[in-house]
């Protein structure tokens, strides 16, 4: 099977690298990492087909919120994992209104949280289940 | 063998002095001032020489007049009849006192101690006459029409979107029934030109603009510059200067009152009536009555205006500091959530000792960008309450730091950072402050200026150090511009944009600029983009040393 192809966008440099070799380690994903609204918009417009987007939402000139609900209307239904450090409550509203496969995480989250949003996301995907984190995830 | 009318020419200030030090025991009299203490009894008192050097005891229009405007005016301040007639009692002892000071054979011969006792219980019996008659005639209409602007009062703070000039036409309609005038205008102090202007008036007078100074050239200007009420007995033929359409209005009597009487001035209130007669004591007292209220009612709305005003401001500070506060929980939580994730990782036991020590570096690093972010809060408090920064002053080289900001900005954003410098240009700075405020000059050109397009350090020494950074793209607004180094203060154009931020950087640049002795600047328009410019003296140590002795 392919490996899980993800698409991940926040400024924060420290974030992105973070993120990024946890899901190297447990998921063995092949990670696209993007530092502004700009180029996730960019990316999902002409790099190929992603199985999930994680995606911060304060980010320069384009939220990830803005990107996603813009997708959406162009007909692109990929998951979405939305990161953010806003306590904005018409947040998870914002969220849902991206459909079924959108979940909110709230930093700071833990890697299980992370990889318990990305399952929720991908559940009735390719990558259901059969994608599951290794053990060595520390329990919380 | 002195006489009445000697002591009291003699010895009057001696007389007044001990006068108001018993006086002032009258409950009443708590918290009045010696003048409006004293009100007419200087007056009254030379009348009373007067008196005793003519040798005729009688009630002459004037001293009744005086006695009768005296009497409304204690009403007014809350006197009761006994505390009035105390007043004159006292007066007759003060001026017994005097005499009594001096040898026996110089005291006043019994007919004029006699004449100055009758003297003294006509104005008694005047006072309690015309109280009564007060009480019985002004208590009924006066009260209804101070109740009447009460109401009026109370209703413009209820309802604040009402124009003021409206609610004084609903005051001056009062004015004009009590004194059955058929004119009533209020002009209005303004501190800033020291000028009269009309406010709003009714009756007669048809609303034109008028303005007119505090000389007494005016009618106005004379009703300003006194206590007590001014009248002009023809409007159509004085030499005063009234408004041109009042003087051919047919309004022939013109009775004008200061607001307040005594303190700073408020503005000039007048009535104007067709006959050509003269106002009564009773007439001008209820007048005064009315304009004491209305001014009292003026005060407390300037009042109620400022502490609208101030309401306002401390809910947008209040907004202000809240959106802050949640900008900066947002950017603490990006570093906390690295750190976190970092740590999780380093718990899980990676096998190679780089990524060991990858991770416990990137654990540092994070909680040192939570440090430097609580120190930045702190100093922008620090310059947001007036307090200079604290500055490591040392010889460095600012072309060496613009280097490293751009190298750092590089590795973060990509190759857009360019430095335009000659040489190292060494000078006594701090060397931590001014990589702050370059670092954020340089984040806000990346947040705000045009995407992709070159952001330039430039160095220039000349005269003083000149340390800039400029970007392309849309221009702060002008009306922005000499906004955006205060603390708190986000630009609506930054606000409008997706980044949340501190709105504290621009004011770290500020005040590190100031404690080094120089300045920052800013010039914007959409032809040659945004440039941010820190000025520099070479030696801050030597600049501040200059600054403060300068004090």
């Amino acid at each position: 099977m392919a490996k899980l192809r993800v698409l991940l966008a926040d400024d924060d440099s420290e974030m992105l690298m973070l993120v990024e070799k946890a899901l190297h380690q447990f998921y063995d994903a092949e990670v696209v990492a993007v530092a502004t609204g700009g180029e996730l918009l960019e990316k999902i417009a002409n790099d190929g087909e992603f199985d999930v987007i994680i995606t911060d939402i304060s980010m320069p000139w384009m939220t990830g919120l803005h990107v996603m609900h813009t997708a959406r209307t162009a007909g692109l239904g990929i998951p979405v994992v939305v990161m953010t450090a806003l306590r904005d409550p018409t947040l998870p509203e914002q969220v849902a209104s991206l459909g079924a496969c959108a979940e909110l995480l709230h930093k700071p989250f833990s890697i299980v949280e992370l990889f318990a949003a990305l399952r929720r996301c991908l559940k009735n995907t390719d990558h259901d289940s059969r994608r599951q984190p290794g053990a060595r995830v520390a329990p919380r | 063998m002195a006489t009445v009318a000697e002591i009291i020419h003699e010895r009057e200030p001696q007389i007044m002095k001990l006068w108001l030090a018993e006086a002032r025991a009258a409950a009443s009299a708590q918290g009045l001032s010696a003048t409006a203490l004293e009100n007419i009894m200087p007056m009254y008192l030379s009348a009373l020489a007067d008196q005793s050097e003519t040798g005729q005891i009688d009630a002459n229009d004037r001293r009744h007049n005086r006695v009768q405007n005296h009497l409304s005016s204690r009403i007014r301040q809350g006197f009761d009849l006994g505390e009035i007639i105390h007043e004159f009692v006292l007066l007759g002892r003060c001026i017994a006192k005097e005499w009594q000071s001096l040898p026996e054979d110089q005291w006043p011969s019994p007919a004029d101690i006699e004449r100055l006792h009758s003297q003294i219980q006509l104005g008694i019996t005047e006072v309690t006459r015309t109280f009564y008659r007060h009480m019985l005639e002004d208590e009924q209409s006066e009260k209804r029409y101070v109740r009447q602007l009460q109401a009026i009062a109370s209703d413009a703070l209820l309802d604040l979107a009402r124009p003021l000039r409206d609610r004084l036409r609903d005051v001056l309609d009062v004015v004009m029934e009590a004194m059955g005038a058929q004119c009533a205008a209020y002009l209005g102090f303004n501190v800033r030109d020291a000028k009269l202007a009309l406010v709003s008036c009714v009756g007669a007078e048809v609303i034109e603009p008028y303005v007119t100074s505090l000389d007494p050239k005016s009618f106005v200007g004379e009703v300003a510059g006194h206590e007590e009420a001014t009248t002009i007995h023809d409007a159509q033929s004085t030499r005063m200067e009234v408004p041109a359409l009042l003087r051919q209005s047919g309004i022939h009597t013109l009775l004008g009152i200061r607001l307040p009487p005594r303190d700073d001035l408020i503005g000039v209130m007048y009535i104007g009536i067709t006959e050509p007669r003269q106002f009564t004591p009773a007439e001008i007292g209820r007048f005064e009555a009315l304009g004491e209220r209305l001014a009292l009612h003026l005060q407390n709305a300037r009042l109620f205006e400022a502490l609208h005003e101030k309401i306002v401001s401390l809910d947008m500070e209040k907004a202000l500091r809240e959106r802050f506060v949640s900008a900066l929980a947002h950017d603490l939580r990006g570093p906390l959530s690295a750190a976190r994730l970092a740590a999780e990782l380093l718990a899980m036991d990676p096998a190679s000792a780089d990524d060991r020590r990858d991770l416990a570096v990137r654990i540092d690093r994070n909680i040192e960008r939570v440090d430097r972010m609580i120190r930045d809060l702190l100093d922008a408090n620090r310059i947001r309450a007036g307090e200079r920064l604290p500055l490591q002053l040392d010889s460095c080289d600012v072309v060496a730091i613009a280097e490293q900001v751009a190298e750092e900005a590089r590795a973060m954003h990509g190759d857009r950072f360019r430095v335009d410098a000659e040489g190292p240009v060494v000078g006594v700075w701090s060397q931590e402050d001014l990589h702050r405020a370059l670092w954020n000059l340089v984040t806000n050109a990346v947040k705000y200026g045009a995407p992709e397009e070159p952001i330039t350090i430039t160095v220039r020494h000349e005269d003083l150090v000149r340390v800039s950074v400029h970007n392309a793209g849309t221009p702060i607004p002008r009306s922005e511009q000499h906004s955006i180094f205060g603390a708190y203060s986000r630009a609506p154009t930054a606000d409008a944009s997706a980044r949340v931020g501190w709105g504290l950087g621009l004011t770290l640049v500020h005040g590190a600029a100031e404690a080094h002795g120089g300045k920052v600047s800013v010039t914007s328009d959409a032809e040659s983009g945004t440039t941010f410019t820190i000025e520099l003296p070479l030696d801050a140590k030597s600049a501040r040393a200059r600054i403060d002795e300068r004090g």
